[in-house]
């Protein structure tokens, strides 16, 4: 019998629990700074951190490695959480009108920014959740990426009445035009015929998603999203988030934004005058960055050692996060804000986002690769 | 290596960004904050999500 003395499992338990004192101590701080509703919301962002980080569940890479290896699993936990998150959206959208869902105009800017977000989001090996849950972590290329999120999204909504200005027609929402059964009956076939020929497709032997992970984290993302809906009153999204920090800095270094078309509508105004703590995005956003980080820290894996950086792929990352923010703009969202929630609002416009910008990830990959990337 | 060093630096921006916010921006009315949920309340403003125009 060994010798060797044990740590009572109290002792070992203090460590191990420390990093998770910080989920109520969040919520509390939220919730006595800027309110009960915003309080709620760090607590959803920190479960969308948390999931996604646990899981690797990464819009990103699950495209990449169905384009490349044609291993269905990813894009199919993504066709899962659309799915399940849109059989509770859609009823609650169809019978609440104080909810919005994210419907956005059918425009020129949606193709081009959707393809443009999606070469971009390969090269920075992130999307706008990716970016910020990998940030969060210490993820070297994310957190190089992030400041040209924040510039780049504020400036695409800045000039986001110019991109229109190439034509647009307006937003469609299937809730509207089909009813609540119709919607989920033909988005939800469409997926489902999506999934199917992705898993026909199928070449890969083995996946990165090993185990049921992946798919209790689509089920929680999609639990998650409509409990952001039912607190924010709007779906969840990314990138408003950053473009609004921009318009806040700017406004600090003394730029009047009240000309613009975007920022300087009245509510927008104000919006940018009021605390940061305040706008649902920004605090689902920070809990997602704080999430991600406290998995990262249970498990030893933040601030990844992924060897030295070449100087190039700093400065790739660097132009992908504007271009990933400056393109999220044109294209009404990310993979989150148009994608996910798009669709799972059952707006049309989700649907060309994802084609667009899957065209445009195949691009990215080849881009890429010329730069010298892992993965 | 880690790369501890970026990953505080990103940290420490990220919360000076928030504290300055707090700072700068315009006092917040306790008495006007929303209710807890927005579901079977009064529709939000519809300022802050990435669909807008």
């Amino acid at each position: 019998m060994s010798s060797v003395a044990r740590p009572h499992p109290a002792v070992g338990a203090v460590p191990r629990l420390a990093p998770w004192a910080v989920v109520p101590l969040a919520w509390f701080a939220v919730t006595w700074v800027a309110g009960v509703r915003q309080g709620l919301l760090v607590l959803v962002g920190l479960g969308f951190g948390a999931v996604l980080a646990a899981t690797a569940f990464g819009f990103t890479t699950g495209w990449r490695v169905w384009l490349r290896q044609r291993d269905p699993t990813g894009l199919l936990a993504q066709f899962l959480a659309i799915g399940l998150a849109m059989l509770g959206t859609v009823p609650l959208l169809a019978t609440h009108p104080e909810l919005s869902g994210a419907v956005a105009p059918l425009s020129w800017s949606l193709v081009l920014g959707a393809f443009v977000f999606g070469a971009a989001m390969q090269v920075a090996d992130g999307c706008g959740s990716g970016t910020l849950y990998k940030a969060g972590l210490g993820h070297p290329a994310s957190i190089a990426a992030f400041p040209g999120l924040v510039i780049g999204s504020f400036l695409g909504a800045a000039h986001q009445d110019w991109w229109l200005s190439w034509g647009s027609l307006p937003g469609v929402s299937l809730v509207e035009t089909l009813g609540a059964g119709g919607t989920i009956a033909a988005q939800g076939a469409a997926l489902v015929v999506l999934g199917a020929l992705a898993w026909r497709a199928r070449r890969a032997t083995g996946t990165r998603w090993v185990g049921r992970g992946v798919w209790i984290g689509a089920i929680l993302l999609a639990v998650l999203g409509v409990a952001n809906l039912v607190i924010a009153g709007q779906p969840w999204g990314i990138v408003y988030g950053p473009g609004l920090w921009g318009a806040k800095i700017v406004t600090w270094l003394g730029a009047d934004l009240s000309g613009n078309a975007f920022w300087g509508t009245e509510a927008r105004m104000a919006q940018v005058a009021a605390p940061v703590l305040d706008d649902v995005t920004t605090i689902t956003n920070l809990g997602l960055l704080a999430g991600s980080l406290l998995v990262a820290a249970r498990r030893g894996t933040a601030c990844p050692d992924l060897g030295p950086v070449p100087m190039r792929q700093w400065l790739a990352a660097i132009v992908a996060g504007l271009v990933l923010g400056y393109s999220s703009r044109l294209a009404f969202g990310c993979n989150v804000g148009a994608f996910f929630s798009g669709i799972s609002s059952g707006s049309l416009h989700g649907w060309v986002w994802f084609a667009a910008a899957f065209a445009g990830s195949t691009l990215g990959i080849r881009l890429r690769e010329r730069l010298g990337m892992k993965g | 290596m880690r790369r501890i060093g970026l990953a505080l630096a990103f940290w420490a921006a990220l919360a000076g960004f928030v504290v300055l916010d707090a700072t700068r921006s315009a006092p917040r009315d306790r008495f006007a904050e929303p209710p807890p949920l927005a579901l079977g309340n009064e529709r939000a403003s519809g300022a802050g999500h990435c669909s807008g125009k």
